[in-house]
């Protein structure tokens, strides 16, 4: 991993379009402003990290071969019915 | 108020009408998941299955948001509309991730932070980020309208 030091206020380009600039520093808290063309995502990785946690929580055991679930949970009864449209 | 689920014996899965999918870069955390399908059965609606295949079969419980949860409105980054190839939002099937938790409460959240969004016209589909993601959260609690 390139590690870089940088001051309040300076900045680091990558490519030819993505600029992350130092923006504040307090304590052990960074704000960091980035500055990248609108198709690039930029995601906080925790944001990922939750999304594979919360995956792997969601996961339905099978019960076999045949890849059935092992259960089915009854779920009609979980929520209410569809709100009508908003106007 | 919360929800409660119930767990009974499986009922037999007929074959029912599905809807297939391809998946370019499976799911988050399960990237060789590439191929699956969406099926649901009478008496389950709203929620549907999604059976991904992969190394092992994998199922999830999911749900169209659409009316369910009031003033969901994701917005997709470019590169994932981009790579889904969606133009526009008719273009789109939503399907949210339904954690049922078979705990002593037994609850059910929703994971409105990463949908999966399908082209309707080509099955291409991607768990994407939402670009408005800090508007959300992955275990939305799935609660009754009363």
């Amino acid at each position: 991993m390139l590690v870089l030091t940088r001051k309040v206020n300076e900045a680091i380009l990558i490519g030819d379009n993505i600029e992350i600039r130092i923006t504040r520093i307090d304590g052990d808290v960074v704000k960091i402003g980035i500055q990248a063309p609108r198709e690039i995502s930029i995601l906080r990785k925790e944001v990922l990290t939750e999304l594979a946690a919360s995956n792997q929580a969601a996961a339905v055991p099978h019960s076999g071969p045949g890849g059935t679930p092992a259960r089915l949970p009854s779920l009609p009864r979980l929520v209410a019915p569809p709100r009508p449209a908003r106007p | 108020m919360k929800v409660v689920a119930d767990f009974p014996q499986p009922p037999a899965p007929a074959a029912p009408p599905a809807l297939d999918l391809k998946f370019p870069v499976g799911i988050v955390g399960f990237p060789e998941h590439r191929r699956g399908e969406v099926f649901h059965l009478a008496d389950q609606l709203p929620f549907q299955w999604l059976r991904l295949h992969g190394p092992e079969p994998l199922h999830f419980v999911v749900i169209d948001p659409a009316g369910i949860v009031p003033d969901y409105a994701p917005e997709l980054f470019d590169d994932d509309a981009a790579a889904l190839g969606i133009t526009e939002a008719a273009d789109a099937l939503l399907l949210n991730i339904v954690t049922v938790r078979d705990d002593r409460d037994r609850t059910a959240t929703v994971n409105l932070v990463g949908p999966i969004v399908v082209n309707r016209r080509t099955g291409v589909a991607r768990q994407v980020v939402v670009a408005n993601y800090s508007l959300y959260n992955a275990r939305h609690p799935l609660v009754t309208a009363s």
